[in-house]
């Protein structure tokens, strides 16, 4: 049973390495450039007991700690996690020292998370570990126990929690990388573009601008690129250091930044000649090419992970659609057909594009669909309105923004969307934009 | 009405039916004009500030015949009336638009009754225009929308040196970037058309906005219908 598990969440390794995907539990034998590889999938998640640090520890840290860890973990979406009623009597005491697996067994648990937090000189110290019950040992991971301070003890869980996932599914986790999103003082309410932690902490704006910013998007070297009302057009600006930079100020909007670190080369959206149509650029704005030439409109152009190729949309077909085209505009093919509005495509590195559709009522929800066309997937269904999917740098985990609990959130899903959950826990939040 | 008007022109035995309309008695007047009023109340939202001077010229009659000044009684009388008259038409002629903005009112009413969050910012750009709104998914101009326009090329026209910014804006439904690109579209399309009613085209700059400047915000028809719009601004 544990084997099962960890070859599951070991194929996950596969997908992210060999761009190969499968949410069913059957055996399948799959292609990989080392040749066929027989993988099992399992879309269990390990039942994991999470010992609470603030039960042992008298330390302020320790509840700090079993907030990350609790939420971290269950963002991860390999966890399922036990609630601390179902522990038997006596194991909440438990210390990090002993450990009685067959109550933790009977408990549910085929994983157990146990730490502890004290104060050590100036800072602290932390140990956390994990045991797996159901081969009765504690797991030797990379991660070693060390003094922390209040203000790094966030990263030092965010390493222990990339090591536990990593120990599950042969890919370490994302806690620690950035993203970009936009964020407003509630529904309607000017949008400002902040960067924040993949669990949805340590917010910030990118800007002090007091204007209106819209569609964020990584750029050369760490930087930001975002549109801009700053000076009254919306503007593209690259922002490093809280400083911006304008970098295309056409008539009308120019937006939607998509960067290609391979070519150096920006894909926007510019009005200068009339409708929205696609162009590229150079990193500094200059060398303008015109991709698109036609009465539609014309936007979200987002590179291919090669750079080779551009998915974008277009209602040249009289509804938005994403279509796909060569980098240099040539070659351009419909990739969606079903549904009468498909906008905002992500491209992940496992050639897979999701992206916001909206249905007869109007509400978005995210759909994933192979960029051959095959393998139309739809993640959410009936839960608010679902948009602007993101994929992660490996392209396991899909980041969107959703209504479905009245205020706009960052949700992270898993690439089959079985797994999602609210990564921001209070404020307005969309259109996440995963990072490094 | 009419009967009693005779009735009191054959009390008045000598005088023939044609002198009797000018030589009227100021209460039959005022009747006339207190009924065009009646006529003209559901223009009262619709073409404000001519209702507000009928109203106001009828209760000047009032009081001038209350005072004994029946010329002047007979003449705010029938200033009342024709303006009664006048803001009726102009209510008819607004009443796509105005009843948009009633709706707008009386949603926001309700609106703030249930939900804290609603509120309306920036009903009107600026009050010498009239705001232009669209049809959902759409970027072309309506009849109503041309009128609207045409009165908007009018003031232009009438103020050569008037450069204006036209905000185009989306409902809220659909995503960011490509409601940005259908409000550039009819940002667009409301320059092409003031172009060929005679404005030169450097007078008007397209600021797209998509979504993100909501006139009323709310998931009410009549919200989305407000938001998709375009406003001239002077600049």
């Amino acid at each position: 049973m544990q084997n099962e598990k960890h070859h599951g969440y070991w194929l996950l390794m596969g997908l992210c390495a060999f761009g190969l995907y499968s949410s069913s539990a059957q055996a399948q034998t799959v292609d990989a450039p080392r040749g066929e590889v027989t993988v099992y999938v399992s879309s269990q998640k390990v039942a994991l007991a999470v010992l609470p640090l603030a039960e042992s520890s008298k330390v302020d840290l320790a509840r700090q700690i079993d907030d990350t860890l609790t939420h971290t973990l269950n963002l991860s979406g390999v966890f399922s996690l036990l609630p601390v009623a179902s522990f038997m009597p006596g194991l909440m005491q438990e210390p990090m020292a002993t450990t009685d697996y067959s109550k933790w067994h009977i408990s549910g648990a085929s994983a157990l998370i146990k730490g502890e937090v004290r104060s050590s000189g100036s800072g602290y110290w932390l140990d956390l570990g994990l045991f797996d019950v159901d081969g009765s040992k504690r797991v030797s991971l990379s991660w070693q126990a060390k003094t922390v301070t209040s203000s790094n003890v966030r990263s030092a869980v965010y390493e222990f929690v990339n090591a536990v996932v990593g120990y599950y599914t042969g890919e370490p986790g994302f806690f620690g990388q950035s993203m970009l999103a936009v964020s407003r003082d509630g529904r309607g309410k000017d949008a400002r573009i902040v960067s924040m932690s993949t669990d949805g902490t340590g917010v910030s704006r990118v800007t002090k601008s007091t204007a209106i910013e819209m569609l964020p998007a990584w750029g050369p070297d760490g930087s930001v690129l975002l549109t801009s009302y700053a000076k009254g057009n919306p503007d593209l600006y690259i922002v490093r250091g809280g400083n911006g930079k304008r970098i295309s100020s056409h008539p009308g909007m120019n937006s939607g930044a998509s960067y290609c670190p391979g070519n150096g080369r920006i894909a926007l959206t510019l009005a200068k000649d009339g409708d929205a149509e696609i162009y590229t650029m150079a990193k500094d704005g200059s060398d303008l090419r015109r991709l698109t030439t036609n009465r539609a409109i014309d936007t979200s152009p987002v590179w291919s992970p090669d750079c080779s190729k551009i998915a974008f949309v277009s209602d040249r077909a009289g509804s938005p659609q994403i279509y796909i085209m060569d980098a240099n505009g040539s070659n351009t093919t419909r990739l969606t057909t079903v549904g009468k509005y498909n906008a905002n495509p992500s491209w992940s590195k496992n050639d897979v594009i999701a992206f916001s559709a909206r249905d007869e009522s109007h509400n978005l929800d995210i759909y994933t669909i192979r960029a051959d066309g095959s393998d139309l997937t739809r993640i959410t269904q009936q839960q608010g309105k679902n948009d602007k999917p993101s994929w992660s740098p490996c392209g396991r985990y899909i980041a969107f923004s959703s209504t479905r609990d009245g205020s706009s959130r960052i949700y992270i899903a898993t690439s089959d969307g079985k797994s999602q959950i609210a990564a921001t826990t209070s404020g307005w939040y969309e259109n996440p934009v995963w990072g490094h | 009405m009419k009967i009693q008007r005779i009735w009191a022109c054959a009390l008045g035995l000598s005088l023939a039916l044609t002198a009797c309309a000018s030589q009227e008695p100021a209460s039959n007047l005022i009747d006339d004009a207190t009924a065009s009023m009646n006529d003209a109340a559901a223009a009262k939202d619709c073409a404000e500030q001519t209702y507000a001077l009928a109203q106001k010229a009828l209760e000047e009659a009032k009081k001038a015949q209350e005072d004994g000044d029946i010329d002047t009684a007979r003449q705010k009388a029938r200033l009342a009336q024709t303006l009664a008259k006048q803001a009726k038409e102009e209510a008819q002629l607004n009443e796509e638009d105005c009843q948009r903005r009633k709706n707008a009112a009386d949603a926001v009413t309700e609106i703030f009754a249930q939900d804290e969050l609603s509120q309306v910012q920036d009903m009107t750009a600026d009050s010498s225009f009239g705001v232009i709104y669209f049809d959902f998914d759409e970027s072309f101009l309506s009849s109503s929308a041309l009128e609207t326009l045409k009165k908007n090329v009018t003031v232009l026209k009438n103020n050569p040196s008037m450069n204006v910014i036209l905000g185009s804006h989306t409902d809220e439904r659909g995503t960011t970037e490509y409601n940005l690109a259908l409000s550039q579209k009819r940002g667009n399309s409301v320059k092409d058309h003031a172009q060929s009613m005679g404005i030169d085209g450097s007078r008007m700059s397209v600021v797209p906005y998509g979504k993100e400047k909501p006139a009323s915000i709310g998931s009410r028809e009549q919200d989305y219908a407000l938001n998709r719009r375009v406003e001239f601004i002077k600049r």
